[in-house]
C-alpha cells in the first residue's frame, strides 16, 4: 500500500512537473491578409485552469469583441500590428486586462482569469440532493470540508448535526437521538461497511474528497434502509470530474497524515479516480513512547486508506459506476510489567483492522417513468486483537446487495421495490475474558472468566421493501412496508413506515414520519459460548414531526428554519444477563437476554443563515434518554444530553481568507458513580461496587473551535493552507475518570487541551 | 470495545508523565487484604479447606476485627455481585479480633498472615446441581467473603473463590511454593530487609510450582496448559521499579537507608497461579 501511495504521489508530482513553466506556445500569430495578422489565445479559470467558454473577450483601443468557444478559444482576424489591450470582464471573476503587441511572432497565449473567491473546493460540484427521506440531512462536500473542528472530515460534521449526540472520550463515532454508538450503521453508497473511523476517531476511513456528501437519517427514516434502531450514515461517493482539462490532482499533508488524489478522462464515456492517504502520527508516539522504559511501542498506531472510482456510462440510459475502498489500521506495543489496575494486560498486545469493499453499481433509466437501480458490495472485514494471552480474530467475507425498480405511474404516484441484503460468512477465533459493563462500568478483565471459542458461521440479513409516495395536491404521502429475515436467529418481521408532508405555504412544510425497526443482534450476543442462542433482534417504534419554514425570498440567501420532536420505544434490548439457566438439561450462564427497554425523546432545531460572506448555523437539541431491564429500575441512559448546542459561523474575507468557529455547549454525560471495591484476592484487583446507575453527570462540557483557511491562487496552482484550532479557550472538560486501585478516590480526567492543527494542500 | 481499551492504554501511559497522585498499588499505608491463601485451592465436594489472609494495616495499634462467610459462587467472574449476601447457600465461617497478642506477625504493625479459618465445602448435590460434566471437571466456585475492619473506621471486603472439580486428586491445583526470595543473587531469610541501595529482587520458585493441568473445551476437547506464575510485590518504604513481575523475572528495589524508628519496614511478595493457588513471603525490617 505504501508502494502504491507512492506511486500516486510520483504521478501527482510528475503531472505538476508538466503543467509548469510559461504560458503554452501554440503557433505564432497567422498573417491573415496582406499586412493584417490574426490573434488566438485561450481564456481559463486562473488555478483550476478550466476552459470558460461562452466569455465576451474585448480588444481595445479598437472595441473588437469575440467570445470564446467550448475550450475557452478566441480568435481575432485581420488585426493591423500594434499595441493592444486585452479586457475579459466576467461576473464573478476580477477583471482581466493584458497589454499585448501584435507582430508576426505573436504567439497564442493562455490568460488566466481570476475568481473573486476559491473558498469552495474547486474540483467538485455538488447538487443539492433531492431529499427521498424527509428524514434525510445532508452535508456537502464544500460544507464538511470547511467545518471548524472536524479537520474536514465528513463523519465528525455530522456531530454538528441536532440529534446527534457529543460521544465521551476518545471516541468518534456517531450517537443518535439518545441511542448508543452500535444503534447507528454506516454504508457507503447504500452498502454497509464495518466501521467508519480509523484508530481513536482520528478521520474517517475514505478520502473526504472523494465523496459528494454525507447523508444523515435519524428517527423515522424509511423503509429502504433498516437494522438499525438509531439512524444511517451514508457516505456517498461522486463521480470523478476531471473537466475540460481531462485531469486533474491535489495531495495534501497534516499533522497526522497525507495524501493525494488523482482523477482523469479516459474516453469520452469513461472517467477514473483513486486517492490515497498514510498517517504518521505514530512517528511522533513512537518519539514520546522511546524513552519509556515500562512501554514499548513496536508498530506505531498507523492506517492507511485507498479509494478508487470508476465511471462510465455506458449509453443515454445506463451508466457504471464501480467503487473500491480499502482500509487497514494497525497498532502493537509491549507492556513491560502487567498493566496498573488490570494485570490482565500485560507482555504484546497487537491490533489490526481491516476492509476493503468492490461496489460495482449500474443504473438503468429505461425512460422518464422507470428506473433500475442494482449494485453489490463485495469484500472483507478483519480484526485482530492480541492482548498476549487472550486474543479475538474474526474475518468476514461479506456479499451486500441492493436492487431498486422505480416506477412513475402518475404525476401524483412513484413506486419503488427493492432488496437489501446482507451475507456475512467467516471465522472466528476468540478467547477472551467474558466480563461484566454494568452500568458503563467495566470489570477487570483479570477478574472474567476466560471463554474460548473456535467457529465459522454465517449471518444472512434478507430485507425487501416497497416504498409508495402519493402527491395529493399540498400533501405528500410515502407509506412504506419492509420485510426482513434475520437467518441466524430465525426472525421475520414485517415492518410498516410511513411519512407525511403538508405545504401549508409556499416557505413552510410540516412533516412526520415513523415505523418500526429491527436491529439484529451481535455475533457476540447470539454464540452459544459468549452469548444466548436464544436471543432475539432489538426494536424500535419511532415517531417524529415538526416543520421546515424557508424564509429566504428569492435566491439562496436568507434563514431557514426546521424543528422536529422526536419520540422513540425501545424494546428487546440486549441486556447482561448474570443469572444460570437450564438449557439442554444443565444449568449454564444466560450471559444476555432480552429484557432491556427504554425510551427516548426530544425536540431538535436547526436554524441557517447564509449569505455571500456569511454562513451561520445553529443547532441545539433537548433530550431525556432512559432504560431499564429485569434488575435495573428506570435510569437515565448514558447517552442522556439534556442539552446539546452547536454554533457554526463562517466568514469569507478579502483575498481568498476564510475563517470560522464553532462553539459547542453540551449537557455533561451520566456516570454510574463507583461507590467502593471489593479485592479479588485470586485475582489480585479490585471489583468495582456501582452506585445507582447513571445518577451522576460530568461536568458540562463547552468548547470553542476555530478554523482559519487562505488560498493561494497561481495560473496553474491552488495552494491552501489552514490553521484549525480545536478548544481556543483550553477548557477543561472532563472526559474520564481515573480510580485508584481500590476506587477509594478518583481524579477526573480532562479532555483535549488547545491544539493547533496545520494543513497544506495544493490542486494542480 | 477492545479496541476502546487498547487506546486507553496507549493514551494513558503515553500521557503519564507525571506520577498520578491517587494511591499506590505497591505502598502499604492503609488497611489492606493481600491475599487469601486456601491450603488447598481446589478440592473435592464435602472437603474441609483452611484459610489464612494475609493483610496489612501498618497504622493500626489497637485492633482489627473481621467476619467470614461461604457461599455458593454466584457468577462474579461474569458479572454478579462478589458477596454471599441473599445467597441461599450463604454460612458463617468465622469471626473474632486481632489484636497484637493473637499471633506474632500481628504484633508486627499487623502486617502480615491473620488468624486462619476454617470452610466445609457443601456436597455434590448442593455445589453440583444441575452442574454439566464440563463445570463439575474444570470445577464450580465456592465463594469466600472476608470482610476486615480497623478501628479507624476503614473496612476491606475481600473475595476468594475455591475451586470445587471432580478431578483426581493428583491433577488438582496446589499452592505454588517459593524456593527463595534473592536479593542481588543471594536468599534473603524473614527479617534480613535491604538497606541503603538498589538491589535486583526475585522470586525462585520450586520447579513442581509450574503445575501443567488439563482443561476442558466447550467443544469437548481437552487442552494441557502451563501455569504461569505472577508475584505482587507490596512496601512500605522505598521505591519499586515494578509492582508485578511473571514467574522469575527479577525487579529493582530502592531501599531506604534506615528502618523508621515509629514503625517496622516491610518487603512482601504475593505470588499467584492464576488459578486460585498462592502464596507469600514477608521480609521484615527492625523486626
Amino acid at each position: 500500500m505504501k508502494i502504491a501511495l507512492c506511486c500516486l504521489l510520483a504521478t501527482i508530482g510528475l503531472y505538476a512537473q508538466t503543467n509548469e513553466g510559461p504560458a503554452t506556445t501554440e503557433s505564432p500569430a497567422e498573417v491573415a491578409v496582406a499586412g493584417t495578422l490574426s490573434f488566438k489565445g485561450r481564456i481559463l479559470e486562473k488555478g483550476t485552469q478550466l476552459p470558460l467558454k461562452e466569455v465576451n473577450v474585448f480588444l481595445l483601443p479598437l472595441k473588437l469583441k469575440v467570445q470564446t468557444d467550448s475550450k475557452g478559444d478566441f480568435l481575432f482576424e485581420n488585426l493591423p500590428p500594434g499595441d493592444y489591450q486585452l479586457v475579459v470582464n466576467l461576473s464573478g471573476y476580477k477583471k482581466l486586462e493584458k497589454d499585448i503587441t501584435l507582430d508576426e511572432s505573436t504567439k497564442k497565449l493562455k490568460h488566466y482569469v481570476e475568481k473573486d473567491s476559491y473558498l469552495a473546493f474547486e474540483t467538485t460540484v455538488v447538487g443539492q440532493k433531492q431529499k427521498r427521506d424527509q428524514t434525510q440531512k445532508t452535508l456537502t462536500q464544500e460544507q464538511f470540508l470547511s467545518m471548524p473542528g472536524s479537520g474536514g472530515d465528513p463523519v465528525k460534521a455530522v456531530q454538528n448535526l441536532p440529534g446527534v449526540n457529543r460521544v465521551q472520550g476518545f471516541s468518534s463515532q456517531v450517537v443518535v437521538q439518545g441511542g448508543e454508538p452500535k444503534d447507528t450503521s454506516y454504508n457507503i453508497d447504500g452498502h454497509e461497511i464495518p466501521i467508519v473511523f480509523h484508530f481513536g476517531g482520528l478521520t474517517s476511513v475514505v478520502m473526504p474528497e472523494a465523496l459528494g456528501q454525507v447523508d444523515y437519517l435519524s428517527a423515522g427514516y424509511g423503509s429502504d434502509f433498516s437494522r438499525a434502531t438509531g439512524g444511517i450514515i451514508g457516505l456517498v461517493t461522486r463521480s470523478p470530474e476531471p473537466g475540460e482539462r481531462k485531469k486533474k490532482s491535489f495531495f495534501f499533508a497534516d499533522n497526522l497524515k497525507l495524501g493525494g488524489l488523482y482523477e482523469a478522462n479516459i474516453d469520452d464515456k469513461s472517467d477514473f479516480l483513486i486517492s490515497a492517504r498514510a498517517s504518521y502520527v505514530g512517528i511522533f508516539l513512537g518519539a514520546i513512547a522511546k524513552d519509556r522504559d515500562d512501554f514499548n511501542l513496536t508498530v506505531a498506531p498507523e492506517f492507511y486508506d485507498i479509494t478508487g472510482i470508476y465511471n462510465r456510462k455506458l449509453d443515454e440510459k445506463q451508466n457504471l459506476k464501480i467503487v473500491k475502498l480499502a482500509s487497514r489500521d494497525t497498532l502493537a506495543f509491549v507492556l513491560k510489567e502487567p498493566f496498573k489496575t488490570d494485570p490482565a494486560f500485560r507482555g504484546r498486545f497487537y491490533n489490526e483492522t481491516q476492509f476493503y469493499r468492490f461496489i460495482p453499481q449500474w443504473t438503468y433509466k429505461v425512460d422518464s417513468e422507470t428506473q433500475y437501480k442494482f449494485s453489490t458490495g463485495v469484500g472483507q472485514n478483519q480484526i485482530v486483537v492480541d492482548l498476549g494471552e487472550q486474543y479475538l480474530a474474526i474475518r468476514t467475507n461479506v456479499l451486500t446487495v441492493r436492487a431498486e425498480g422505480e416506477k412513475v405511474f402518475s404525476p401524483t404516484w412513484t413506486s419503488q421495490l427493492g432488496i437489501d441484503s446482507f451475507l456475512g460468512e467467516g471465522t472466528a477465533k476468540v478467547k477472551i475474558s467474558q466480563t461484566a459493563d454494568d452500568g458503563g462500568v467495566n470489570n477487570p478483565f483479570s477478574s472474567g472468566e476466560v471463554k474460548e471459542q473456535n467457529t465459522r458461521s454465517s449471518q444472512v440479513f434478507n430485507g425487501l421493501y416497497n416504498r409508495h409516495e402519493f402527491k395529493i395536491d399540498d400533501w405528500t404521502l410515502t407509506p412504506g412496508v419492509r420485510l426482513d429475515m434475520f437467518q441466524s436467529t430465525k426472525e421475520t418481521y414485517l415492518t410498516p413506515r410511513l411519512a407525511v408532508k403538508y405545504n401549508l405555504s409556499p416557505s413552510l412544510l410540516l412533516k412526520a414520519a415513523g415505523g418500526r425497526y429491527y436491529q439484529p443482534s451481535e455475533g457476540r450476543e447470539q454464540d452459544k459460548v459468549f452469548g444466548n442462542p436464544d436471543i432475539k433482534s432489538p426494536r424500535a417504534d419511532h415517531l417524529t414531526v415538526g416543520f421546515e419554514k424557508d424564509f429566504r425570498q428569492a435566491g439562496d440567501s436568507g434563514l431557514t428554519w426546521q424543528t422536529s420532536y422526536f419520540d422513540k420505544w425501545l424494546d428487546q434490548l440486549v441486556s447482561q444477563s448474570f443469572k444460570q439457566v437450564e438449557r439442554d438439561g444443565v444449568m449454564v450462564d444466560e450471559n444476555y437476554n432480552n429484557s432491556g427497554r427504554g425510551r427516548a425523546y426530544g425536540v431538535e432545531t436547526q436554524i441557517k443563515w447564509n449569505d455571500i460572506h456569511w454562513d451561520v448555523w445553529l443547532s441545539y437539541t433537548w433530550s431525556e434518554s432512559f432504560r431499564w431491564n429485569d434488575r435495573v429500575a428506570k435510569y437515565k441512559h448514558e447517552y442522556d444530553q439534556t442539552h446539546n448546542f452547536n454554533l457554526v459561523a463562517g466568514k469569507k474575507l478579502e483575498n481568498n481568507w476564510k475563517i470560522a468557529g464553532r462553539f459547542r455547549y453540551v449537557t455533561g454525560n451520566p456516570y454510574t458513580p463507583i461507590v467502593g471495591g471489593t479485592f479479588d484476592s485470586d485475582n489480585d484487583v479490585y471489583l468495582p461496587q456501582r452506585g445507582s446507575f447513571y445518577s451522576e453527570r460530568y461536568k458540562d462540557f463547552y468548547q470553542l473551535d476555530l478554523r482559519i483557511d487562505k488560498k493561494w491562487i497561481s495560473d496553474e496552482e491552488i495552494w491552501t493552507l489552514y490553521l484549525d484550532i480545536q478548544n481556543v479557550m483550553n477548557t477543561k472538560n472532563t472526559e474520564s475518570i481515573e480510580y485508584s486501585y481500590n476506587y477509594s478516590s478518583k481524579d477526573f480526567i480532562s479532555g483535549l487541551p488547545f491544539l493547533p492543527a496545520f494543513g497544506i494542500k495544493g490542486e494542480f | 470495545m477492545k479496541q476502546l481499551v487498547l487506546i486507553t492504554i496507549l493514551a494513558s501511559y503515553l500521557t503519564s508523565c507525571q506520577d498520578s497522585k491517587l494511591p499506590k498499588y505497591v505502598e502499604l499505608t492503609d488497611l489492606r487484604v493481600l491475599t487469601l491463601i486456601a491450603d488447598k485451592p481446589e478440592v473435592n465436594p464435602g472437603e474441609s479447606v483452611s484459610i489464612t489472609p494475609v493483610i496489612s494495616d501498618v497504622a493500626e495499634t489497637t485492633s482489627l476485627t473481621y467476619e467470614a462467610y461461604g457461599c455458593v459462587d454466584p457468577g462474579v467472574a461474569l458479572g454478579a455481585e462478589p458477596t454471599c449476601a441473599g445467597n441461599a447457600t450463604k454460612v458463617a465461617l468465622s469471626q473474632n479480633t486481632i489484636t497484637s497478642a493473637t499471633n506474632s506477625e500481628m504484633a508486627q504493625n499487623f502486617t502480615g498472615s491473620a488468624p486462619s479459618f476454617t470452610a466445609v465445602i457443601p456436597g455434590e448435590a448442593t455445589i453440583f446441581n444441575q452442574r454439566s460434566d464440563l463445570d463439575k471437571y474444570n470445577g464450580v466456585g465456592y465463594l469466600i467473603e472476608y470482610k476486615i475492619s480497623n478501628t479507624r473506621g476503614q473496612t476491606v471486603n475481600t473475595v476468594k473463590r475455591i475451586l470445587v472439580s471432580n478431578k483426581a486428586s493428583g491433577e488438582k491445583n496446589q499452592n505454588p511454593v517459593v524456593a527463595q526470595l534473592q536479593s542481588n543473587g543471594v536468599s534473603l531469610g524473614t527479617n534480613d530487609f535491604p538497606l541503603g541501595g538498589k538491589f535486583t529482587i526475585g522470586m525462585v520458585f520450586n520447579p513442581s510450582s509450574f503445575q501443567i493441568y488439563t482443561q476442558r473445551k466447550d467443544d469437548g476437547s481437552s487442552e494441557n496448559k502451563s501455569e504461569e506464575l505472577t508475584t505482587t510485590w507490596f512496601i512500605t518504604d522505598g521505591v519499586l521499579k515494578y509492582f508485578r513481575s511473571s514467574n522469575q523475572e527479577t525487579n529493582e528495589y530502592e531501599a531506604p537507608a534506615s528502618v523508621p524508628t515509629t514503625r517496622k519496614s516491610f518487603l512482601i511478595s504475593i505470588s499467584r497461579d492464576s488459578r486460585g493457588g498462592a502464596t507469600y513471603k514477608r521480609i521484615c525490617g527492625g523486626c
